[in-house]
């Protein structure tokens, strides 16, 4: 009971058991799902949204909201799509300047809320806003093409074994397990959860929130780097469903709006669930004119379910704490585990 | 000199009710010196036919941005006008265009106004965040849109709908009379009835309004199905004005929407704004674009103007911000070379 409970409050685990279940399901709902190429495949849908969940956890758990995903995204994918050129050193190239350009964006979205003290879903709403009008400036209309290294190239194996875009989800989950082990990442959990505490106790607030938005912004770029190699093209405007989906992904994965619990990790799990859908609902053979509604749907109920798994947990942090108050529970380490997460 | 005496009255009152006044007062003057002055950039423009195709493409902007408007002064968002404009417009000319009918105009009115209903069931007692409860059901209405047309837009426009938005009354097309209609009764609404000065409690302090009394999730709910009324009724004139319906008919208000709320200096965080304030804006975003499309500037730049006026106004009307900037210019006047410390939280 205990087991099913702890489990049900951790939006990671959640996310894990809801993810293994849709793939059960989307095995038997289509043949070869188990080849190598599918594998891959579902690895190529799930990268982006998964390197975009990471920055936006980063920013969520912070306390922030970051609507400049889409913006930032758009600008990569339009720099690849018509400077990268066909070698590979222009499309090295290339990409460095989209990642600086994410760099850039997350260090106005940062010295806005940090420093200046804008309200940050203000402060990134204009800026995604900017964002699209520039992408619409360097790229008219949809179009452009990339060098074969990006595209087929990160989509493609190492050795025809491990997908790119495994490595590249490998990356962000070590990534996220080393951050929250160092003192940045205590930091941002602290300013998360009781922003006036976390700065009587000598966290650097403004420092911490800037850093936050740069490297999600640099994340979001990452994102759209990924996002080119799916499509091999640019798009100016395909932003706003792409958005959808990463704040989708880090509903599912548990972590709360508002900041201060979560793990990229459970967002990272919900990119895969959304992948996984999208290939589920093409194998069900739904049409395309109503995935939009399907996809809104999993947006609400996934919030819903990440509020359902928060208020179980709690509930249950409350019975813990009067279990300790009226003594029935023996102080043992678990008590010492609750009380030091408190 | 009586106009500006009047301007002067509406603007102290505001003063004493929002502490914005100055603001839209300058921005109204910006808007009025922009129009003579956008004439050396192109001959055409600031004669009366523009400023009037201005006035009369702003009174849409105003519409809707009235239900964002209530929205926002709650202190939610509602993105999900977009596709609620679109809605209203396809089945406009889908169910209204060739027999119009008081039910039909109603039942789509209803549509409209159950989207409405749905986003604030979601934000208040599911607890949705309202942009995801509103992203959510833009997308999905969104693709209903699509799944019911099937891609394409059946029916024609009704010919009341082209007669009010494209007719003339005394020489002054009617659309502008809707825009200070709409100006006055808005007011009105916020400023003189209860279920506006609830939505100023709600917007700035939703613990002590409900410890007033106030039903703030019915406030909430109702802010968002006057939205999707608005965004209703918004769709309605588009078709009138445009002379038919698409399925991204909606899709600039997702961006304009927001701003004429914010550039018309309400706060973002809700309780505090005007709505004299978002018709200013309204005219003044549509001028500014209006000059910008002469100019030859792409679409692209007219997008990051308003992203950028977006960011200047929230910028400029956060007071934290205001702080920083005196007390970063007393330092350089009192002493040099420190400025750093400036960026540093004062507790």
């Amino acid at each position: 009971m205990k087991a099913l409970r702890s489990a049900a409050t951790n939006g990671s685990v959640l996310a894990g058991l809801v993810l293994a279940v849709m793939y059960v399901v989307y095995m038997y709902s289509s043949v070869d799902v188990l080849t190598i190429e599918n594998a891959t495949d579902l690895f190529n849908n799930a990268a982006p949204l998964v390197v975009a969940a990471t920055g936006l956890t980063l920013v969520i758990v912070s306390g922030g909201y970051d609507l400049s995903i889409g913006g930032v995204v758009v600008i990569a994918n339009v720099i690849l799509a018509t400077q990268s050129g066909s070698t590979t050193q222009s499309g090295l190239l290339a990409i460095a300047v989209a990642l600086a350009a994410g760099l850039l964006v997350g260090a106005i979205n940062g010295f806005l809320v940090a420093y200046l003290g804008v309200q940050s879903i203000a402060a990134t709403l204009g800026t995604f806003i900017m964002c699209t009008g520039i992408a619409l400036v360097i790229m008219p209309s949809p179009g452009g093409s990339v060098p074969d290294f990006i595209s087929p190239g990160l989509n493609s194996t190492v050795g025809g074994v491990v997908p790119v875009a495994f490595l590249v989800v490998l990356a962000c989950v070590l990534g996220w397990l080393i951050l929250r082990r160092c003192r940045f990442g205590v930091h941002i959990y602290a300013l998360g959860s009781d922003e006036r505490s976390a700065v009587q106790s000598g966290i650097r607030r403004a420092n911490v929130k800037f850093r936050v938005f740069v490297g999600a912004g640099f994340l979001y770029a990452a994102a759209g780097v990924m996002l080119t190699a799916q499509t091999a093209s640019g798009d100016p405007n395909g932003s706003a469903l792409f958005m959808v989906l990463v704040f989708a992904a880090v509903a599912i994965g548990g972590t709360r709006f508002g900041g201060g619990r979560g793990s990229a990790i459970g967002s990272i799990l919900g990119a895969g669930v959304l992948a996984v859908l999208q290939k589920m609902l093409f194998a069900l053979g739904v049409s395309t004119f109503y995935t939009g509604i399907v996809q809104g749907a999993v947006l609400i109920l996934a919030v819903l379910l990440g509020q359902v798994s928060l208020g179980l947990a709690q509930r249950s942090r409350v019975s813990e704490s009067t279990q300790l108050i009226h003594g029935t529970e023996p102080a043992g380490p678990q008590a010492a585990q609750t009380g030091g997460q408190s | 000199m009586t106009s500006s005496a009047d301007v002067d009255q509406r603007g102290a009152k505001g003063f004493r009710l929002s502490g914005q006044s100055g603001y839209i007062v300058a921005i109204l003057a910006l808007t009025v010196i922009l129009m003579p002055l956008s004439r050396l950039v192109s001959p055409s423009l600031g004669s009366w036919s523009t400023v009037s195709a201005i006035l009369v493409v702003s009174s849409m902007l105003t519409l809707v941005g009235f239900g964002q408007g209530l929205v926002i002064l709650v202190g939610e968002l509602d993105l999900s006008l977009p596709s609620i404009v679109s809605l209203a417009g396809v089945l406009t000319t889908a169910w209204l265009g060739s027999s119009p009918s008081l039910v039909t105009f109603l039942q789509i009115i209803g549509i409209c106004a159950l989207i409405g209903l749905a986003n604030g069931l979601g934000v208040t007692l599911l607890k949705v965040p309202s942009f995801i409860m509103t992203l959510g059901t833009q997308l999905i209405v969104a693709g209903a849109a699509l799944g019911y047309t099937k891609g394409t837009v059946p029916g024609t426009t009704p010919s009341f709908l082209a007669q009010l938005m494209l007719g003339h009354w005394a020489g002054i097309p009617i659309p502008i009379f809707l825009l200070v209609a709409m100006a006055v009764l808005g007011t009105l609404i916020q400023r003189h009835t209860s279920f506006g000065r609830r939505l100023y409690a709600v917007g700035s302090n939703r613990a002590s309004a409900q410890v007033a009394g106030v039903h703030v999730n019915r406030v909430i709910i109702g802010a968002f199905v006057l939205s999707g009324v608005c965004a209703a009724l918004t769709g309605m004139l588009l078709v009138g004005y445009g002379g038919g319906a698409t399925l991204g008919m909606g899709d600039t208000f997702f961006l304009s929407s927001i701003a004429v709320v914010v550039v018309g200096g309400s706060s973002i965080l809700g309780g505090r704004g005007s709505y004299l304030g978002t018709v200013v804006a309204a005219v003044f975003l549509t001028t500014i674009s209006t000059l910008i499309q002469s100019l030859g500037i792409s679409q692209g730049w007219q997008t990051f103007i308003y992203g950028f006026l977006i960011v200047a106004v929230v910028g400029l009307l956060n007071q934290e911000l205001y702080g920083h900037l005196t007390r970063t210019v007393r330092r350089i006047a009192g002493s040099s070379g420190r400025s750093r410390a400036a960026g540093e939280p004062t507790a």
